[in-house]
């Protein structure tokens, strides 16, 4: 496990085996599980790229900043790239862009947050080359006055064929401000299948009243709920779970 | 002793009338069995008797072992005993079948429930039920098959230990042998609890037969329209509603 930290606007990384970094643009050259971690909020352009053949599963951490990042990925023939990401911050401003660049190239991007008071968040997907497949779910519970946005662009062009595309993102409002998503797709390819979903509302009552039918009250099921939501769109190992349940126990123990 | 009683219980839904004086007795011990066509509310009624506030009740009242329940919420029912198999359990990913049902039992009891003595009780009722052990782990009913949304149904109910046990369709989505096996659990369940009362509700006698019933109850037009012994299931599994209904003896509910 690689722990990558951005501080003071710098990128810090205790092993470089198989990891080069030139300014702001990190290269990964062999299989990785990496963890991205924010010390403070305000960073430049931060740059990835995923080489050929190579699988690299991060998880990327952030909690009680007020983030504002643009971060690219890069990934090429053959690669494969996971990203798991767990926001607690005030408030975020971000842009993430999945270039995909080459045959075969596969993102799963799933990403949860508590979004306390704003969050706008712009996920570009691109599909430069055929076979490529980019899945991106994304899921956020608002809480008082918190506002969530979401962008989502996919971007397909002609050629690009036998790919996948997949967007999902839901939005839990448990305060009562807004919140959007605008979920696009540009597709200039036939030879696609692309799905995606996108709702923004409460938990819903036939939820609500499967767990009151077995004893729990109002407050215990939101907690369970709320749980549920939030790390059932995360599948990482135990001790980095743990560091988000220390973050959703907060709001729902 | 008298555990249920539905008495003049009128409720809509979205305006529409759906269940029209209704009446009804269950007493400890009793297994009774509703049916009906489709759509004449044996799961309205169900889900009424849980409290489940999308119905508005008109007129009547629901009273269990003495006490008026027909305005107290869902959660205090099911501590108070009732228990409600659902036709169609929803899936929650993310919570695990193992934290859900801790906090259930925690809930019910009114306090801690020491993880050990929860394990072996699981642990004992998922074999019992021929269950896979790792679904206890899984997220509650995520990515189960109806077979096995049934089965963890009939787990809570044997974790929960309730007095009214109700059973909407539980038949659905079960093959024969996961149908003997939950009917078995739940006989079982009522032989070491001799005081607790079901209400079956089915379309077919196939379950009655494990879990033969007292009463045979027929709801149509919103109403208990027809009540007789186990027999009928068989005779409406041969020759349909029709005749029956048509002989309706207008008996709301038995005593």
């Amino acid at each position: 496990m690689n722990t990558i930290v951005i501080e003071n606007n710098k990128i810090k990384i205790p092993s470089k085996d198989g990891i080069d970094i030139n300014n702001n643009t990190v290269n990964i050259t062999k299989n990785k599980n990496i963890v991205l971690e924010y010390c403070d909020g305000l960073i430049d352009e931060l740059k990835f790229n995923i080489y050929p053949n190579v699988k690299v599963e991060m998880f990327i951490f952030s909690k009680e900043l007020n983030l504002n990042s643009v971060t690219v990925f890069n990934i090429f023939k053959n690669a494969n790239l996971k990203i798991t990401k767990f926001y607690n911050n005030s408030k975020t401003k971000e842009k993430t862009i999945l270039n995909l660049q080459e045959e075969n190239a596969n993102v799963d991007y799933h990403f949860s947050s508590i979004c306390k008071q704003e969050e706008n968040n712009h996920i570009i997907i691109n599909h430069n080359a055929k076979n490529t497949i980019s899945t991106v779910i994304n899921k956020s519970i608002t809480i008082d006055k918190a506002s969530s946005n979401f962008i989502i662009d996919s971007y397909l062009p002609k050629g690009s064929k036998n790919s996948l595309i997949s967007q999902d993102t839901k939005i839990i409002t448990l305060g009562d401000n807004y919140s959007t998503i605008k979920p696009n797709m540009y597709i200039e390819e036939n030879d696609v299948v692309a799905t995606h979903g996108s709702v923004i509302g409460k938990f819903s009552q036939e939820e609500l009243f499967y767990l009151a039918s077995r004893g729990l009250d109002y407050t215990a099921s939101i907690n369970l709920l709320a749980k549920g939501f939030l790390i059932g769109n995360i599948n990482i190992n135990i001790r980095l779970l743990e560091k988000i349940l220390n973050e959703v126990n907060k709001y729902w123990r | 002793m008298r555990i249920l009683s539905i008495n003049d219980l009128t409720c809509s839904i979205e305006g529409k009338t759906i269940l029209s004086n209704l009446n009804l007795n269950i007493n400890s011990g009793e297994i009774h069995a509703v049916m009906g066509p489709n759509g004449v509310g044996k799961s309205t009624l169900s889900k009424v008797i849980m409290g489940d506030n999308h119905y508005q009740i008109k007129n009547g009242t629901i009273i269990y072992k003495g006490e008026d329940i027909t305005n107290i919420e869902t959660y205090k029912r099911s501590r108070m005993g009732i228990f409600l198999a659902m036709q169609n359990p929803i899936a929650i990913p993310g919570i695990s079948n193992q934290d859900f049902l801790k906090t259930a039992l925690s809930a019910k009891l009114q306090k801690p429930v020491g993880l050990y003595d929860f394990m072996l009780k699981c642990e004992t009722a998922i074999s019992d039920l021929k269950m896979d052990k790792n679904l206890i782990h899984r997220g509650l009913n995520d990515g189960f098959s109806g077979g096995e949304r049934k089965k963890n149904e009939v787990l809570q109910l044997k974790i929960l230990e309730p007095s009214l046990i109700i059973l909407d369709e539980l038949d659905s989505g079960l093959d024969v042998d996961s149908l003997k096996i939950v009917s078995e659990n739940i006989s079982d369940y009522i032989n070491k609890n001799k005081d607790t009362a079901v209400l079956i509700i089915t379309h077919y006698p196939k379950i009655l037969q494990y879990l033969p019933p007292d009463f045979v109850h027929i709801l149509y037009n919103g109403k208990i329209a027809y009540t007789s012994t186990k027999e009928l299931a068989l005779e409406i599994e041969k020759n349909g509603y029709k005749n029956i209904i048509n002989k309706s003896n207008d008996i709301d509910g038995n005593d």
